[in-house]
């Protein structure tokens, strides 16, 4: 009676293994012999890139981005401001069609590498955007410098990507690094006679990279941090930090989160305790973005925070972005990371626009060496480890027109990623960390 | 770190995040007590609650409507769920436990597609504004009415099951369900309302606590993770057990990071584990 079914069991497993090795069978003995071809058809490509042949015509981009998980909201921001771009201005340029594959990471590096290959090797396509979060930016970068194939990065933030990791293939197009976009913060604190600063980050690389940021504009300017704190990512009750925060006393307290719940679950527990009228504060890019001002609505009103983008900046094409994001997504304004995402796709325009058909390190390169007047995030240009040299933004949350807008209150114009060295000295010295903040 | 200021400011901090624990695991535990399931879908229905109180509160500017409406809304869906789903599996737990999983899923999606996924906090014309001050010390007053709020449930509950008939039956039933059943109470709607009053204090947690941290996707999870550290903590079935576990853990967590940070992310489980260590079955539990 039990030995019955096991056979049957073992049976039915054994046929489903021969299923499956019949099945594999055939797509196992082609892929062999396909690759081969396809590499000589790509070497072609390569080695006679001055006259390319085959690919004229299109630019095939894999997109990818975390569009599903604990990163959804932000990831399909990402999408959303990629698309935007195209949807406006149609997606040939100068003979060029850009052609986009989406694939889901859903934020974690195994899948974003795993996705990573599968765009390279079987969607052979010419370059990758993305991914979103710093360890599966670092992750793509790496395997797509490895194989050649150029690697763009709309939000991603990982100091590294353009410093101790750079390479000819990988370019932060949409964002900065961490400690890069704090910085002025710092720098602006101090010039506001703030003599003492206390910090507040999540504890992991983005939020020590935006700490040592603030804290080295703060203290290279006179000024000195006197205590600092680290909140585990997922807390959703500050009121303990919030808490400590007061009791250090600082003349400015600064406040950094990645974006999403922490930012609008800090103001709650700040403003509970009342310290909007007594405690001057700065927060950064994600922590005072759209969404938080959805949530917390005029209660925010101005508060300070330190960005490379500010919505509310007077300029024709920030008004004409808004505008069109706006009108495709329910009246909203549009986040750091829909930014990210349009920029990267217009710098990608202008770049076929003026050369036509570039790809691999040239495509990189072309990016790195255009000047863009009239980016969304204010006139950028490149360093020669692809970073953006780019104005940093103090922003206040002011009421526009009924609308609720970060606008800039101050500017740092061609602000670079060095903090005031030279590259190799800041390149020589360890990460960011808990113990060393710069 | 050692003024007096700052020590009674942590420990209201501990104090009203144990009273929003105590209110979130009262319903996971009342049901545990007498189904003898874990309700997996419990953090589903404090979003729920939580999205559904916002709305209300957004559009009236009204708190006690806005948990009135929700605990209605949410206790009709754990009826639905009660009746539709579970009764069919009830007393196999494993299928029993999967399918709360699954209402979990099916929930917290429904959520995202019908709320977005901005995180959402309590608006404050319908919050309790205003902060209290004694001396040096101010405190919020909307998170001292969250030590209220837990302090009246708590206190109607145990009044509810030591002085009432429905408190008796309820008792009887998570001792001897058997027994009871051949007395003539129909047990099976005693399950039923007791699963929908689990919901309804879900959804006035959800509601309430969403003036503390916001309500957003993801928040499920870890609302249910808290839940049942508490109820871990203070023994399954107890409601003494999760007020003393959700204080506990409450000023734990608020005292540890600001004395201990390193222990940071710790502070909301080594109390489960050295209590497990040396009572398996919690504070308040009764080794069955």
């Amino acid at each position: 009676m039990l030995t019955l079914p096991r056979w049957s069991a073992a049976l039915s497993l054994g046929v489903v293994a021969a299923l499956a090795l019949t099945a594999c069978a055939p797509a196992s003995s082609e892929d062999p012999t396909e690759p081969p071809a396809e590499t000589a058809g790509a070497s072609d490509d390569e080695t006679g890139d001055e006259a390319p042949a085959q690919a004229e015509g299109t630019l095939k981009v894999g997109y990818i981005s975390p569009i599903t998980g604990n990163f959804a909201v932000a990831g399909q921001e990402m999408v959303d401001g990629w698309n935007l771009y195209w949807e406006i201005n149609g997606n040939e340029v100068n003979g060029v069609t850009v052609e986009t594959i989406v694939e889901d990471d859903a934020g974690n590096p195994e899948i974003s590498l795993t996705k990573a290959r599968k765009l390279v090797e079987s969607d052979q396509v010419d370059v990758v955007v993305g991914p979103l979060l710093a360890n599966t930016a670092l992750a793509v970068a790496e395997y797509t410098s490895s194989v050649g194939v150029p690697n763009l990065h709309p939000v991603a933030a990982a100091d590294d990507l353009t410093q101790r990791a750079a390479n000819d293939f990988t370019v932060r197009s949409g964002s900065m690094s961490g400690s890069q976009a704090n910085y002025p913060g710092g720098v602006w604190a101090a010039d506001q006679g703030h003599e003492t600063a206390v910090t507040l980050c999540p504890d992991y690389a983005f939020g020590w990279e935006s700490c040592a940021g603030f804290k080295q504009g703060f203290e290279q300017n006179g000024g000195e941090v006197t205590a600092q704190f680290w909140y585990p990512n997922g807390t959703s009750d500050f009121s303990t930090y919030v808490s400590q925060l007061q009791s250090a006393g600082a003349d400015i307290a600064y406040v950094a989160t990645a974006g999403g719940a922490p930012g609008p679950d800090f103001m709650r527990s700040f403003l509970g305790l009342g310290l909007k009228d007594t405690q001057p504060l700065l927060m950064n890019c994600c922590s005072m973005d759209q969404a938080t001002l959805r949530a917390m609505g005029t209660e925010v009103l101005g508060i300070h925070s330190v960005s490379n983008w500010a919505e509310g900046r007077d300029a024709p094409e920030v008004a004409e972005f808004n505008a069109a994001y706006a009108e495709r997504y329910d009246g909203k304004i549009p986040s750091l990371n829909v930014a990210g995402g349009y920029v990267t796709a217009s710098q990608v325009a202008q770049v076929l626009a003026e050369n036509g058909l570039v790809t691999g390190d040239e495509l990189v390169a072309a990016i790195s060496a255009t000047t863009f007047e009239d980016s969304i995030l204010g006139k950028t240009v490149f360093d020669e480890y692809n970073n953006p040299v780019s104005p940093v933004y103090i922003r206040e949350v002011q009421e526009v027109d009924g609308q609720l807008l970060n606008v800039p209150i101050e500017t740092f114009d061609a602000v670079d990623q060095w903090l005031g060295m030279d590259p190799e000295e800041a390149m020589a010295r360890p990460n960011y960390s808990q113990q060393f903040q710069g | 770190m050692f003024e007096p200021v700052f020590l009674a400011q942590q420990a209201l901090n501990g104090l009203s995040f144990g009273a929003l624990l105590f209110l979130l695991a009262s319903g996971l535990t009342l049901v545990f007590g007498l189904q003898r399931i874990v309700n997996l879908a419990h953090g589903a229905f404090y979003m729920l609650g939580g999205y559904i109180g916002l709305v209300i509160a957004t559009l009236t500017g009204n708190l006690l409507l806005a948990v009135v409406v929700a605990m209605i809304a949410v206790g009709v869906t754990a009826f639905v769920v009660e009746v539709g789903l579970l009764r069919f599996v009830r007393g196999q737990e494993m299928p029993e436990v999967l399918l709360t999983i699954g209402v979990m899923f099916v929930v917290a999606d429904l959520c995202l597609a019908i709320f977005g996924g901005d995180p959402k906090t309590l608006p404050a014309a319908a919050s309790i504004q205003g902060a209290m001050s004694i001396g040096g010390l101010i405190y919020p007053w909307y998170r001292i009415f969250v030590i209220g709020v837990a302090v009246v449930i708590g206190i109607a509950l145990a009044l509810v099951q030591t002085k009432t008939r429905v408190g008796a039956i309820v008792r009887a039933g998570v001792d001897d369900r058997e027994t009871i059943s051949a007395m003539g109470v129909n047990i099976g709607w005693v399950f039923t309302g007791m699963f929908v009053v689990g919901g309804a204090l879900a959804a006035l947690s959800g509601t309430i606590g969403s003036g503390v941290i916001s309500v957003r996707p993801g928040i499920q999870n870890e609302v249910l993770m808290y839940a049942l550290v508490v109820i871990i903590l203070g023994g399954l079935g107890s409601i003494k057990g999760a007020a003393v576990g959700a204080v506990l853990i409450g000023l734990i967590d608020a005292f540890a990071k600001a004395w201990i940070p390193e222990l940071a992310y710790f502070t909301i489980f080594a109390p489960m584990a050295l209590v497990l260590v040396f009572r398996p079955s919690g504070l308040f539990g009764r080794a069955t």
